[in-house]
């Protein structure tokens, strides 16, 4: 989600003057002689740096029978490479001070770290190391390890109130061809049954050079950095493009059945509503997040207010956008221990056809955006953030400077515009629900089917 | 996603000047490695270490009777922070916590005499201003973060909602709903949070403030008065310190922060922490969360107060037994066992009472296992102490969190009201840095001797289904109390 806020001019004679172009994101950049692309932005208020290294392979990627793997490689990206035993990634990044994780979506999987200055050899080593040579690295024990941990993940995911729903969504909004349908964390027998060379054979198809965009942001010398990044690179080969992937947003179907339930461990009942919208990036993907905020901001938006603060329908609610790369979805999402789900159904799609009848008022679309846009900027602060963002405008628009052009778009959104996707996205007849009620009370939308989740 | 796992610790660190440079100026730095040769993989690079930046003790302002502002610089971020705190809190309005008190903690940033709700709220996302208030037994107050270029008008709120707020019956109405619902509800169904809740309400007696127990009775219905007059009270009861960071120079905040405090507080030491005495005797309490799969399971152990001399060997012990990736815990019950998503400890030095926690989710089947894992391991660090290796690690830690203190105005914020909240100065938090680095080993082990024994008291709390767990207790040889989830989030129990 890329987002512009307005620039407030300065209002105080004693405040500092207003930054030139805060949403200004202009590294250096190279393309190394393996493909791999590497943005460096100097940024000198602390001596840490922050690394950012996206690889453009997700749960989508995933084969049948390999379901989760591509998040069970990420657990594997830390447990050795050729040249780094087991334990020794996390080991020599910690003794140098330094923190780091990643995560793993639909779309991609991202490696981020941040550290001392000094430890920038360190990072690239440790990085190129694992980009290069990871096969050396892959031991049958340490696969088996991380089957069991990821399992675990799962199981203790699933075993917080609510912990399944986001996977139940996917499985019932989208089809089972769909690229999205299955969850990211995967099903258990795929997962249990993983091999090292299946793994093997993943990374080989996916972790290229080719395949990957890397940012410094912090307090380096860009040519330096630069030299740094060539340096500790150029043995990792260039294994060529990566295996080919879907990259057409074809419009998703609803589902013949659109209701769907399941039983949790909660004394609350929570609707979720979903309709199917527009990819990241799409034209209409700016509106549609000020949709949402418009609906769900806090006190004095329309959801909000009818389902909480005016009211004692529901103990919470809210609303979002969410746009990945060959999908978006809005979601609407209440939770009330008394309310019946139809009732809070109905008050959904009340607000959702005020919107479709008439345009929200300037205010209210200059408060959505300010709130949003104020996210975006107070995230350029962050070392981390900006290495993220820069990575991911330059993957999405083949620049690392979009947000200016990518902000301007929700500046020039306009009532009309919100009332528009409103219509054309989220009609009552392509709403789906998933209601997670306590077990054994019911309490579902009526026709809701349960979601198995395998 | 890979893990949990962040720094625990402070985060604070050194602001430069833009024209500045911390640590290594990495364009003067030759680094051998670089050059034709291609690199060497045949270990790992040298690591050039970062100085431990000098932090500077804030301005001090007198702003009236009783309050002061402690100012710091931070250049080049892009908010100002005011955290405006009283230093009085439900202990010394009440006695108690008491519902009209936790109740104003709660409200103060709804509305107020100028700004009815909807517009208060409207107002703040119009001009980016975060607000939010807060009650604590010794503390309260209200907390700014506002854009530089927008300060007038976040000022005006915050002074706004510290000094006029009207608690409007409905939001105290809907706030007593929400605890009903949280304390009947939804707490309970949420095994970490019922074990939390166990933990705590067993720490703390239930005749003492702060262990005190939740009256559902009280949450039936509210005075508005009351929260009123409590409001009222509070506000001249005792001393205010403003910490304020940001890029605004302070001849330009202090017109702006006169008027947020201009009559209010009262001169006088801050509210004090109350007595605890630690447990003696081991526990073991736990939850029946019938039909559960996974069990979270915490251990407390009492551990060094605020001022006590192990306090900074404690830490660093507490950063190998469970404060990162690779520590002790996690390495044996994650990476090598496969047990958990993740174990991790906590320490918290509070001025009267210190504990250590342990918190890990396991399936219910590795219970016992788990328990024999995490006992063996502290074992370790008192028979083996803590490594060379592992102290390095530990102290490389805290400097990058301090060396990152001045990151935003946001983080020297936090650095800057803790130092403040645990009644100390600069000085005494860059002692500690400095007593982390001198310690060794042989220092560190003679500390988790005396405090990590096997005779220390233990509190362990399980929640999990008791049919599936009944037997592993059994085998442990432990006599366990067993609660309801309802009787263990809402502490009902001695």
């Amino acid at each position: 989600m890329l987002l512009l806020a307005l620039l407030l001019p300065a209002l105080a004679a004693d405040g500092p003057p207003v930054p030139a172009d805060p949403l200004a994101l202009q590294p250096q950049v190279r393309v190394l002689d393996n493909g791999l692309t590497v943005l460096v932005e100097p940024r000198t208020r602390t001596d840490s740096v922050a690394l950012h290294l996206a690889y453009q392979v997700g749960a989508r990627d995933e084969r049948p029978g390999e379901l989760g793997c591509a998040h069970l490689f990420e657990h594997l990206m830390f447990e050795g490479s050729a040249n780094v035993r087991t334990n020794a990634f996390d080991g020599w990044l910690t003794a140098a001070g330094g923190s780091n994780n990643a995560w793993t979506s639909e779309d991609l999987t991202a490696y981020h770290m941040t550290f001392p200055s000094g430890a920038l050899d360190l990072a690239l080593f440790l990085e190129s190391d694992r980009m290069g040579f990871l096969d050396a690295g892959l031991e049958d024990d340490n696969v088996a390890n991380q089957r069991l941990v990821v399992l675990q993940e799962r199981a203790e995911g699933y075993a917080q109130p609510g912990g399944r729903s986001w996977d139940a969504l996917s499985r019932l909004t989208f089809p089972p061809d769909h690229p999205y349908h299955h969850p990211v964390i995967g099903t258990v027998e795929d997962v249990a049954g993983f091999q090292t060379e299946a793994v093997r054979d993943f990374w080989h198809r996916h972790y290229r050079s080719q395949n990957a965009v890397l940012a410094l942001v912090g307090n380096v010398d860009p040519a330096d950095a630069l030299e740094r990044a060539a340096h500790w690179f150029a043995d990792v080969p260039d294994a060529g493009p990566p295996e080919p992937r879907v990259t057409e947003a074809a419009p998703v179907e609803v589902p013949a059945q659109r209701d769907g339930l399941i039983e949790d461990d909660v004394e609350e009942r929570t609707l979720y509503a979903v309709w199917h919208t527009v990819p990241l990036g799409h034209e209409d993907a700016p509106a549609l997040d000020l949709l949402a905020q418009i609906l769900s901001g806090g006190r004095g938006t329309r959801l909000d207010d009818r389902l909480y603060f005016r009211s004692n329908l529901a103990t919470g609610s809210s609303a979002f956008h969410y746009g990945a790369e060959l999908a978006g979805q809005m979601l609407l999402v209440a939770s009330s221990p008394k309310t019946p789900l139809t009732r809070l159904a109905r008050v959904m799609d009340a607000e959702v056809a005020r919107l479709m009848r008439r345009p929200p008022t300037e205010a209210e679309l200059d408060r959505a955006r300010r709130a949003l846009g104020g996210w975006v900027r107070d995230r350029l602060e962050d070392n981390a953030s900006r290495a993220e963002l820069m990575v991911d405008c330059y993957r999405l628009h083949g620049t690392p400077d979009c947000l200016g052009e990518e902000m301007a778009r929700y500046d020039a959104v306009t009532p009309e515009d919100v009332q528009r996707v409103a219509n054309q996205y989220l009609g009552a007849e392509r709403r789906m629900t998933l209601s997670v009620v306590p077990r054994g009370r019911g309490g579902a939308m009526p026709g809701a089917v349960e979601v198995e989740l395998p | 996603m890979r893990g949990w796992i962040a720094l625990l610790g402070l985060w604070s660190g050194l602001a430069l000047a833009e024209e500045e440079r911390a640590g290594v100026d990495p364009a003067e730095d030759p680094d051998p490695e670089v050059g034709d040769a291609g690199p060497d993989r045949s270990g790992p690079p040298d690591v050039l270490p970062s100085p431990l930046l000098d932090l500077d003790e804030p301005e001090i302002h007198a702003l009236g009777p009783g309050i002061e502002a402690w100012y710091v610089p931070v250049d080049g971020v892009r908010r100002v922070n005011v955290y405006a705190v009283v230093h009085r809190g439900m202990h010394d309005l009440a006695g108690w916590p008491t519902v009209p008190a936790q109740a104003m903690g709660q409200a103060m940033d709804v509305a107020t005499t100028r700004y009815p709700a909807d517009a208060l709220s409207t107002r703040a996302d119009l001009f980016e201003v975060e607000l939010y208030s807060w009650l604590g037994h010794h503390s309260g107050g209200v907390s700014l973060s506002v854009p530089a270029e927008s300060l007038g008008e976040g000022v005006e709120l915050l002074g706004e909602v510290l000094r006029a707020p009207v608690f409007p019956r409905k939001d105290l109405k809907r706030h007593l709903r929400d605890e009903r619902v949280r304390l009947t509800l939804t707490g309970p169904s949420s095994p970490r949070a019922v074990a939390h809740a166990v933990t705590t309400y067993a720490w703390f007696p239930p005749d003492h403030p702060y262990g005190a127990r939740p009256d559902l009775s009280a949450l039936q219905r509210i005075s508005r008065k009351e929260v009123v007059d409590l409001h009222a009270q509070w506000l001249r009861s005792g001393p205010i310190t403003l910490v304020v960071t940001g890029p605004v120079p302070w001849e330009g905040l202090s017109p702006h922060l006169e008027a947020v405090v201009d009559g209010l507080g009262a001169p006088g030491e801050p509210s004090e922490s109350l007595p605890v005495a630690p447990p003696t005797d081991s526990r073991v309490l736990a939850v029946d969360l019938a039909g559960q799969e996974q069990v979270t399971l915490t251990l407390r152990l009492p551990a060094p107060v605020q001022e006590d001399d192990d306090r900074v060997a404690f830490e660093l012990l507490r950063y190998a037994l469970g404060g990162h990736f690779l520590s002790r815990l996690n390495a044996n019950l994650r990476e090598d066992k496969g047990y958990t998503y993740g174990a991790r400890a906590t320490y918290h030095p509070g001025r009267t009472s210190g504990h250590l926690t342990v918190q890990v989710d396991v399936a219910a089947e590795n219970l016992a296992a788990t328990v024999g894992e995490i006992e063996h391991e502290i074992a370790r660090l008192v028979t083996e102490g803590v490594t060379a290796e592992e102290l390095e690690w530990a102290v490389r830690a805290r400097a990058f969190a301090w060396n990152e203190t001045r990151r935003t105005a946001d983080s020297t914020r936090a650095f800057y009201g803790q130092r403040l909240l645990a009644g100390e100065r600069l000085a005494q938090a860059r002692e500690r840095e400095a007593t982390a680095r001198a310690l060794g080993p042989e220092a560190v082990a003679e500390v988790a001797g005396r405090w990590l024994a096997a005779d220390a008291p233990r509190q362990w709390v399980i929640a999990g289904d008791r049919g599936q767990l009944s037997e592993q207790l059994g085998a442990l040889g432990w006599e366990t109390q067993w609660l309801d989830p309802l009787a263990g989030y809402q502490g009902a129990f001695r």
